[in-house]
């Protein structure tokens, strides 16, 4: 496990983030690339848990890849992260790693600020392995998690290790998360939001049923 | 099995936000978890030390009689407890009305029963004791649950969400979580649990520290109220849970309220640099308050050892 520290280091994993999503976009818009399509939906808190890690560890161990990139993308990993604590809010895990590395690292108090560890003060993160084969897109403030596949035999694994309680489609990210996203509000989630979430990922029904898309 | 069961001669007046049911009712019966109450507004007090109890008289070592215990209904008397067959049974003895709240004591499992119209608290530990024998703790927890709702000034479902946090061993939490081994246990840092969150769920105008006023009918006011409402600044609170989602409470609770609640009850402070994020700990519990920046409410996230177990919704 390490930190991003160096910035020719964070500039490549920017890049590299770039070529999975598109940072200006955000949800309920479309944020992943073109190449990417099937979606899988969960809950954004289990990001911060060792079962998330250790699931995450099988995921690569069974698609044969050794590291998993978490990196905030919000707030600005330079202009907030860097110029406030002298480090990128970037950690690079290796399927070694424990998940008490995981937890511990995501506690991390950067310049004895708790409330600006990695698992409270990120609005959104990014998670991928090497091959750039799938990303994960987390949005705290929609409280979704959003896996995204470049090839049909990763979303099988994912879904076949991570299992049918961890992973939903976009019908139950409205009704099981957004509903209490929007619960203060008397007409519930905006009728704008679940189109666009809708049509943007609706996809990833393909993977629950097992159909071509 | 005996039932444990005291007479409420109350009126409540019904949580319209939260549309609860407990309202409705004018009885307390343990076996069937109904119960009626005032409100009390209480939330200035310790369950931990009813020395601060501000609006009674605590008598914790004063013996209790009990005379009767196998009867059904309590009557009470100058903070004297006794038992009675029936309601006429006890007024005919002159026993007024009043209500009877049960907290529990951290750390000492010992049951305090507050009789709000008296005035007075009495130690019913020897009652405790009994009960134990008589019903299962799960039934207790019900019975908690009503009193440290009324101790704390918010709806009964408030308090059984905090103890069913704890107490319930059946299907609350999500498949594949590891959260607190199952009931009956009311020792430590669990039981503390339930207090902090009832103090953070309380309204701000629950706070004030001089006492309602209660009428022979057992029925309270808020103290000091504010002469443009009238109304019991009630907090609502509602288990919003759905499908695989961790235990959601929403409540009515502004964010300042909830915040000053919990720094109030020893809870520390930590700011983000950008202020979005503000955490308040103490010893294993954490919550972990945002405000959103689309259009959903501010959050408070309430963690135990480091594990997030429940999501409060809460007002802006």
């Amino acid at each position: 496990m390490s930190f991003i520290e160096r910035k020719n280091l964070f500039q490549q994993k920017q890049a590299e983030i770039d070529s999975l999503i598109t940072r200006q976009n955000q949800l309920p818009e479309q944020v992943f690339n073109s190449e990417i399509s099937g979606y899988l939906f969960f809950h954004f808190d289990e990001i911060f848990t060792g079962e998330f890690f250790e699931k995450m560890k099988s995921f690569l161990n069974a698609i044969g890849e050794a590291r998993l990139t978490l990196a905030v993308i919000k707030p600005d990993p330079e202009e907030y992260f860097y110029r406030n604590f002298g480090k990128y809010p970037a950690v690079e895990f290796s399927v070694k790693d424990t998940s008490d590395d995981y937890l511990v690292s995501l506690e991390e108090n950067p310049n004895d600020s708790p409330a600006d560890a990695l698992n409270y003060n990120s609005d959104i993160l990014v998670l991928y392995s090497e091959r750039l084969k799938w990303a994960i897109y987390a949005d705290r403030n929609f409280e979704l998690g959003i896996i995204g596949f470049k090839e049909e035999n990763l979303k099988n694994m994912f879904m076949s290790i991570f299992g049918s309680d961890f992973v939903f489609d976009v019908k139950d990210a409205i009704t099981e998360v957004l509903s209490l996203v929007y619960s203060h509000q008397q007409k519930g989630v905006p009728q704008d939001v679940i189109n666009q979430l809708t049509n943007n990922y609706s996809r990833s029904a393909v993977v629950k049923t097992g159909l071509q898309p | 099995m005996k039932i444990f069961r005291c007479a409420f001669i109350t009126l409540y007046e019904r949580d319209n936000e939260s549309d609860l049911d407990f309202a409705q009712a004018r009885y307390y019966n343990f076996k069937h978890g109904r119960f009626t109450t005032v409100d009390p507004l209480m939330a200035s007090a310790d369950i931990v030390n009813p020395q601060t109890f501000n609006r009674y008289v605590y008598v914790g070592n004063n013996p209790v009689n009990i005379t009767d215990p196998t009867g059904e209904i309590w009557g009470s008397k100058d903070g004297t407890v006794q038992w009675f067959d029936t309601e006429d049974a006890m007024k005919a003895a002159g026993f007024t009305a009043y209500t009877l709240l049960y907290a529990f004591r951290t750390g000492t499992n010992q049951m305090v029963a507050l009789n709000a119209n008296a005035n007075v608290a009495v130690n019913v530990a020897s009652a405790a004791a009994w009960l134990s024998q008589q019903v299962s703790w799960g039934a207790t927890a019900q019975m908690l649950a009503s009193g440290a709702a009324a101790l704390a000034g918010v709806p009964v479902a408030a308090a059984a969400l905090a103890l069913g946090e704890i107490l319930d061993p059946a299907g609350r939490y999500r498949t594949g979580q590891n959260l607190p081994e199952p009931v009956r246990d009311f020792a430590g840092t669990k039981q503390s649990y339930w207090e902090d969150f009832l103090t953070a769920m309380s309204k701000s105008k629950s706070n004030e520290a001089s006492p309602p006023s209660a009428n022979m009918q057992g029925e309270t006011s808020p103290a000091n109220p504010d002469p443009e409402d009238n109304k019991p600044q009630q907090s609502s609170v509602k288990d919003i849970t759905t499908g695989r989602s961790i235990p959601n409470t929403q409540t009515n609770v502004a964010k300042s309220d909830f915040v000053k609640n919990l720094q109030a009850n020893g809870y520390s402070t930590s700011t983000s640099k950008d202020g979005s994020v503000l955490i308040l700990t103490k010893g294993n519990r954490r919550y972990v308050v945002r405000d959103k920046s689309n259009q959903g409410s501010p959050t408070a996230d309430f963690y135990m050892n480091g594990r997030l177990v429940r999501k409060i919704r809460i007002t802006p």
